[in-house]
């Protein structure tokens, strides 16, 4: 059992890579706390990867848990411990997108939307009761502007802008988590950046978000 | 695109530097550190994504469930291994009486079928071979005496000469058919 805590690793960024190396390597030999420990030192980065993709709280907690159960069974087929990360990356974006294909499937033939609809009521109204009504507001509309700011980009620029610039992972990490070579991660970040600096909805969107 | 060092860089140049400086020329990049107004804009794009990605990250929920993993992934094996374990052991029980049973009805029904068609197939050439060596039945046969006749060709074409074909065709023009 995990208890999400990102500040229980206060780590610089080369720090939790080598800890994530001893990690890692103590899981593969069997450790099973050492991989809860790994978990706990990423279980924050990809919640919040799968958030800012699907935008829903009970639906990024069901896929990060299937991201992390998958890293479980797999990360025995690791060779390289240093490139955890963007390994984990490419399985977190593998689920969304497996997830983004099922919720489409559903939603096309009806199955089960009045229930998501009725979850997602359910979500929002536990977050509004969390943070107040004003901030409720505030994040749902920050999250419809940052939904449409995304729809205008195509898969792999906002698969590639997202990942740059949110979740904040080097160019040779996307290159490694996309299985995409480095020229075609920069050139789609570079049409992602065009289309997204040309209308200036990032500006629009801050201005009416900034506290 | 090549810049000289006094003019600024132009907007793809700007993008070009946030991906990464070095794709820039080296003429491009030495006005850059120069230029405090491209620096400028481009620290200003950078700010604004900045901005964005702190702001999403704080307008993320907090995940309210604790995470479960080797419970969930252990019971999962642990349930699929018994489940398909028994549903294995319970279809191979399944195929193999059905198949046997099956077989052996099959087999059954086939030869007491086959055999029982055999038997009418014979009661009944006997029947039809019968009725072709003797068209009467016994007791016409002795009336008519025809059992003991052996009649052969020759005797058949004296008592029914057969027809010579001109001497119809003269008759049938002359109107007479006699015999």
């Amino acid at each position: 059992m995990h208890l999400p805590n990102q500040e229980k690793y206060p780590y610089s960024g080369q720090d939790r890579k080598s800890q994530t190396v001893i990690l890692a390597e103590m899981a593969v030999a069997g450790n099973t706390n050492a991989f809860d420990q790994l978990a706990d030192l990423y279980y924050n980065t990809v919640y919040k990867m799968v958030y800012y993709r699907i935008r829903s709280g009970m639906d990024a907690e069901d896929v990060t848990q299937d991201i992390f159960i998958q890293v479980l069974k797999n990360i025995k087929n690791l060779k390289d411990f240093s490139l955890f990360k963007s390994w984990l990356f490419s399985i977190a974006v593998n689920k969304v997108r497996d997830f983004q294909r099922k919720k489409r499937f559903t939603s096309f033939f009806g199955v089960f939307s009045g229930k998501d609809a009725e979850s997602e009521q359910e979500n929002e109204h536990e977050a509004g009761a969390e943070s107040g009504p004003l901030e409720s507001v505030i994040r749902q509309n920050f999250w419809k502007q940052f939904e449409a700011i995304l729809n205008r980009l195509s898969y792999l620029e906002k698969e590639v802008f997202l990942l740059r610039f949110i979740d904040q992972l080097g160019i040779k990490e996307i290159s490694t988590a996309l299985k995409k070579n480095e020229s075609t991660v920069k050139t789609h970040l570079y049409r992602a950046l065009k289309k997204i600096r040309d209308d200036g909805s990032v500006k629009e969107l801050l201005k009416e978000n900034m506290p | 695109m090549n810049k000289s060092n006094d003019s600024h860089l132009n907007k793809e140049q700007i993008y070009k530097a946030m991906i990464d400086e070095s794709e820039l020329l080296s003429s491009e990049r030495e006005h850059l550190s120069g230029c405090s107004e491209c620096r400028a804009e481009l620290e200003d794009f950078e700010k604004d994504l900045k901005l964005l990605g702190q702001t999403a990250e704080r307008f993320v929920p907090l995940p309210k469930n604790r995470m479960v993993l080797h419970e969930k992934a252990g019971k999962n094996s642990l349930f699929g291994w018994r489940t398909s374990f028994a549903a294995a052991i319970t279809i191979l029980f399944f195929v193999i009486t059905m198949h046997s049973d099956s077989m052996k009805l099959l087999l059954s029904n086939k030869t007491d079928v086959a055999n029982s068609e055999l038997y009418s197939e014979d009661i009944l050439m006997t029947e039809v071979n019968n009725l072709v060596e003797n068209s009467l039945p016994a007791k016409h046969l002795f009336i008519s005496r025809e059992e003991d006749t052996d009649y052969d060709e020759d005797f058949i074409d004296f008592v029914v000469p057969s027809v010579d074909d001109e001497l119809l065709s003269v008759a049938v023009k002359g109107g007479n058919v006699s015999c």
